[in-house]
């Protein structure tokens, strides 16, 4: 990552003042600060191959509607939220067969452990390795519910699914994980 | 044992099954190693999933050039600001709550109101002259069009005349004066900041018109120029009333 353009102005608001001005300057140095949280999110939810185009999609839109930002926030939470956003459009837009929310690869998501199952994986690369494993729509439950904290209710509304579908797409998407990480365990 | 409620155990986990059916889960883990096996690892994995919110990710290319190459496009403008003098007590309290207004929302006022142009539309009460002991509570309030009913809110055009702005301007200016200790003085930094930007722009505009006149896009600026003063003053001020 290379540094700031400019030395740092003296808040945050400020540079997002000066951006809403038309400032790319003050812009990329908001970019620079948050890319990393707004990355590693578009990578939990789209994957390593969409996740740096998604990233850029989410920095253009926040661009586009910063006006909008009111501080009612953080910023980090503002954008945080809008790229969720972008990611669940661009999987609409796709609107592949994988991105569907049932049945959902079955393969992937029956693959339970038996009661021998003991074993414990021990790093985050494991578990970022079996997220990637399952299918786009219990992948994409599993990171709103466990990873960034979204209620069943809010995932119904963004992903236009009963929460009944988030919660056994949750299930599904927790199940085949611990039968990932448990059988890498033991491999 | 059989009849393992697995499909239960997430439910179980995060507190969504009623009384009830927890009560025949906590029976059933109870007797069963295996399920009880399932939850301790469902939980270690809502634990590591939680800890990945805080993950970070380096790009492996820098996508700033990617993004800058985009940001030519339009731009979306807040919205207007609407007087809101008339407007239903509920509804002055809501937007009171709503624009509790810290840095943030004040570093953006200047800004927020270049970009929206001349949109705003405040105006002293119809008929009623500057009054330099009118009390902060007693002036009227701006608000975002998209937080209020507008039903409820009688819209009013600006009048500009020199004499008013000069009047409402000096109103202002004398409230933040007495309150401007109740004001975060990185707030000031920033207001300060801004109004001489706004004020410079209004300078430059009234020498150009001196030059010329009859120039409407000169006095289109100058009008916006005046408007976007007035918008930070009233933001200012309603913040050290709104405590």
């Amino acid at each position: 990552m290379t540094s700031t353009p400019h030395p740092r102005p003296e808040s945050e608001a400020d540079d997002v003042a000066r951006a809403v001005a038309g400032d790319t300057v003050a812009f990329e140095r908001l970019y620079r600060t948050h890319v990393p949280r707004i990355l590693a999110l578009t990578r939990r939810m789209a994957g390593p191959d969409r996740a740096d185009e998604l990233t850029q999609d989410v920095f253009v839109r926040a661009w586009q509607k910063l006006a909008l930002f009111r501080g009612e926030s953080s910023l980090a939470t503002w954008l945080h939220r809008m790229a969720v956003n972008v990611v669940i459009e661009q999987f609409r837009t796709l609107g592949t067969a994988r991105d569907r929310f049932i049945p959902d690869g079955d393969d992937v998501l029956t693959r339970v452990p038996g009661p021998d199952a003991g074993r414990r994986w021990q790093t985050s690369m494991d578990l970022d390795t079996a997220m990637a494993r399952l299918p786009q729509g219990a992948r994409t439950v599993f990171v709103l519910h466990d990873v960034e904290g979204y209620r069943h209710e809010e995932i119904g509304t963004l992903l236009g699914v009963s929460i009944g579908t988030s919660k056994s797409q949750l299930h599904r998407a927790r199940m085949a994980l611990r039968g990932h990480l448990t059988a890498e365990a033991v491999s | 044992m059989t009849n393992h409620p697995h499909d239960q155990l997430s439910d179980y986990l995060d507190g969504e099954l009623d009384a009830g059916a927890r009560a025949d889960v906590d029976a059933h883990l109870a007797a069963c190693a295996e399920c009880r096996a399932v939850l301790t690892d469902l939980e270690a994995l809502r634990a590591s999933a939680a800890a990945q919110a805080q993950a970070v990710a380096t790009p492996s290319t820098d996508l700033w050039p990617g993004i800058a190459a985009r940001l030519a496009g339009p731009r979306e403008v807040a919205p207007p600001l609407r007087q809101v003098a008339d407007m239903p007590a509920p509804a002055v309290a809501w937007y009171r709550r709503r624009v509790s207004v810290g840095l943030p929302e004040l570093a953006l006022a200047a800004s927020l109101a270049a970009a929206v142009g001349g949109t705003l539309l405040w105006q002293r009460a119809p008929g009623a002259p500057a009054d330099p002991g009118a009390t902060p509570a007693a002036t009227p309030i701006v608000a975002q069009l998209d937080s209020l009913d507008t039903d409820d809110v009688r819209v009013t055009p600006v009048n500009f005349a020199d004499a008013q702005f000069d009047a409402a301007v000096t109103d202002l200016e004398r409230v933040l004066r007495e309150q401007r200790e109740r004001l975060d003085p990185r707030t000031v930094i920033v207001l300060e900041r801004n109004l001489r930007v706004i004020d410079d722009a209004i300078a430059e505009a009234r020498q150009a018109l001196a030059a010329d006149p009859a120039n409407s896009l000169l006095n289109a600026h100058l009008a916006g120029a005046r408007q976007r003063k007035l918008d930070l003053l009233r933001r200012a001020a309603l913040i050290t009333e709104g405590d």
